[in-house]
């Protein structure tokens, strides 16, 4: 476990130097950019690194990294766990400090900027050719459609809707977000981590899952398209 | 043992029954002759049963009638358009598509029928109780004795009935009965618990949630609600399904007090009139809700309940 979040803390800095260098090209390259969009792909302030360069310049994240995706999240929703960070109840080594430079204005500027992005379609919604990947898929479509009934686990679905995309302020969109992210953030909540208010909810959840049913939700997930299209219909 | 198995132990109960339920919900070697369920003893101890997973439902016209059934069960604004009057599906309150136990699952229904219910005064077969639910808890029409749909969602209950006893009392049936509330139950503390433990999903106004265009938290009162002849209506029942399986996913957090009084703050809510109408409130009260658990014909914060047109829903209009 640990090694894996090394190689994958190491991946994210390489990734993120490169994403960072490019996103301050074309941000640059657009001055009257507003207060939002500057914090995401410059920083807040000089010698502060952007969102981008964990994020990425589209907000897509880093899926393999498990750095969520960003893009298409609700503005309400990115602010409050921006809030979560900065008050430490919600706690990240590597997300923490950059809560914690901004100030509410700013939170709301780059929130609502992430907001208005488009979803990327996520890397995961190609057909899976991998066997075991497809497996993991459609065991966890029914886990995500039925619950568990006999350990009286609802179904994803009935609090985040049946394509994923989340209920209003109550739960996030998670169709298309980053697999190893959705894992990272179950294996959590099963270990007894809140995150947050709202997050007792998922404690309650994922206290069912078993290591499997996490790889197998967390790919079914993953596999979804994002809220791209759908998105209109949610309005 | 898996961490699932392990589970279903622990909520199955003791000893054979146990092992019972591990198999079935495995839905392994029903050929070894081990019933799912183990016929009640001299004791009279409810019988434990575990319906069989959907992967069983056989395969030919039968097994489509099953599928079309559960389809029905979930999604009947699509699959019983016609017969729908509200966004409510059957699975709102019997969950996981009438399987879970203690939330009146199907299975355990199935083999409850024919019986008498006082409700109509008259022994009543399956497929009417269906139709009970269809005309006040949907809001909607009843479909037709021998309807497709009817015998859609009665061979969806007889496969996940398949292996329990007949006639036998099965744990698990309707939701648990709660003890009389230690305290008069309470509108304005009911309030107070429906805005600190239900708001955030069904919605500060009861009208529910959706998302990409589906209901997913569904209307606890107004326009897309049950209507006033349904059976969680009735506070007992409301306060027995919610202190059992509400907030969802967190069963028996709230207090039995909680529980009781939540109920009647919801159900002394408007919602859709009661089909059996009489020409007056007073009198529909007097004939069919002469029950201290029902708050129709009631005076609540001025309104009187249960008023034709209190609640007139706008067929297709989702909530927000
Ligand atoms: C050094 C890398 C890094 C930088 C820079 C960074 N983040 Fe993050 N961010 C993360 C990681 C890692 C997580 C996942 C945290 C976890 O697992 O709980 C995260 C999570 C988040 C989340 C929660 C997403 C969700 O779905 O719950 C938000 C919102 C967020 N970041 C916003 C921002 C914003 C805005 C900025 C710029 C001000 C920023 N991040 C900069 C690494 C970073
Ligand atoms: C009882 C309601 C409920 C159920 C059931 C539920 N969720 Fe959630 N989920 C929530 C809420 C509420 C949040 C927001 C939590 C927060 O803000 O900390 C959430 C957040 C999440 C997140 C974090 C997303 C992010 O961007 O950080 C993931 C991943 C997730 N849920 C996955 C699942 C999966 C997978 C299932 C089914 C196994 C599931 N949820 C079932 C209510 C629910
Ligand atoms: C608003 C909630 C609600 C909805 C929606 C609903 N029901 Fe029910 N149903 C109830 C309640 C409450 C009972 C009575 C349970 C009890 O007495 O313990 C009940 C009882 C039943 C029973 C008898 C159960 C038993 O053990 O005797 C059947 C069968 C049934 N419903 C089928 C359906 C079907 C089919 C649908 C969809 C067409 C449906 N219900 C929709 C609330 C609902
Ligand atoms: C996490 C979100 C959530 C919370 C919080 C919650 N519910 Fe529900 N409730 C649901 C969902 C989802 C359903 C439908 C279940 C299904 O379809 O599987 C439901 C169904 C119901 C129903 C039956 C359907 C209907 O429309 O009448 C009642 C009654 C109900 N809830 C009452 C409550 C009460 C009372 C509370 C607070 C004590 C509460 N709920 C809290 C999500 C929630």
């Amino acid at each position: 476990m640990k090694n894996q979040l090394k190689i994958r803390l190491l991946t994210l800095i390489g990734a993120g130097l490169l994403s960072l260098s490019l996103s301050l090209h074309s941000a640059l390259a657009n001055p009257d950019s507003p207060g939002g969009k500057k914090i995401a792909l410059i920083g807040a302030e000089p010698g502060i690194p952007s969102c981008s360069a964990c994020h990425g310049a589209t907000g897509a994240g880093q899926l393999s990294a498990g750095i969520p995706r960003l893009a298409g999240l609700t503005a309400p929703y990115i602010l409050a766990q921006l809030e979560h960070f900065r008050h430490g109840t919600r706690e990240n080594a590597l997300m923490t400090p950059f809560a914690k430079k901004l100030n509410t204005t700013q939170m709301q500027a780059v929130a609502e900027y992430y907001a208005s992005l488009p979803v990327p379609r996520p890397s995961g919604a190609n057909p899976p050719v991998d066997q075991q990947l497809r497996k993991q898929i459609t065991m966890g479509s029914s886990l995500a459609e039925n619950g568990l009934s006999q350990s009286a686990m609802p179904a994803c679905a009935a609090c985040h809707g049946e394509a994923g995309l989340g209920v209003g302020t109550f739960s996030p969109d998670i169709a298309g977000q980053s697999a190893a992210y959705i894992a990272d953030q179950l294996h959590e909540w099963k270990a007894n981590d809140r995150r947050d208010p709202l997050g007792a909810f998922m404690r309650a959840e994922a206290l069912h899952l078993s290591p499997s049913d996490i790889k197998a939700v967390a790919a079914y997930f993953a596999s979804l398209p994002g809220a791209s299209t759908a998105k209109g219909a949610t309005k | 043992m898996t961490n699932r198995t392990k589970v279903a132990v622990i909520i199955g109960g003791i000893g054979l029954a146990a092992a019972a339920t591990a198999v079935g919900w495995h839905g392994s070697q029903p050929s070894l002759g081990m019933p799912r369920a183990h016929a009640a003893t001299a004791t009279q101890k409810p019988v434990v049963f575990t319906p069989p997973p959907d992967s069983e439902i056989p395969k030919g016209k039968f097994g489509d009638m099953i599928k079309l059934g559960e389809n029905v069960f979930r999604h009947p604004d699509i699959y019983a358009k016609s017969y729908v009057g509200n966004h409510l599906r059957c699975s709102n309150c019997h969950l996981s598509a009438g399987r879970l136990a203690d939330a009146a699952p199907m299975w355990a229904a199935y083999s409850a029928y024919p019986a008498y219910r006082s409700k109509n005064g008259k022994v009543n077969s399956f497929e009417e109780r269906l139709q009970g639910c269809f005309r006040f808890s949907m809001n909607g029409k009843v479909p037709k004795l021998g309807s497709k749909t009817l015998i859609a969602l009665e061979s969806y209950s007889y496969f996940l009935a398949k292996g329990a006893p007949l006639g036998e009392k099965l744990a698990g049936r309707g939701y648990p009965k709660l003890p009389k509330p230690a305290l008069p139950v309470s509108y304005s503390r009911g309030a107070v618990v429906y805005a600190q433990h239900c708001a955030a999903c069904h919605g500060a106004t009861g009208q529910g949630q959706s998302s990409g265009g589906k209901v997913v938290f569904p209307a606890l009162w107004g326009p897309q609600s049950f209507n006033w002849g349904a059976g969680m209506g009735s506070v007992k029942n409301a306060a027995d399904f919610t202190y059992q399986n509400m907030p969802l996913g967190m069963p028996k957090s709230l207090t039995q007090q909680q529980a009781w009084d939540v109920a009647t703050y919801i159900d002394s809510q408007v919602r859709p009139e009661d089909p059996r109408y009489l020409g007056s409130v007073a009198a529909t009260r007097k004939k069919f809700h002469h029950t201290k658990f029902s708050m129709y014909g009631k005076t609540v914060n001025g309104v009187l309940l249960g008023q034709p047109d209190q609640a007139k829903s706008t067929p297709g209009v989702l909530p927000k």
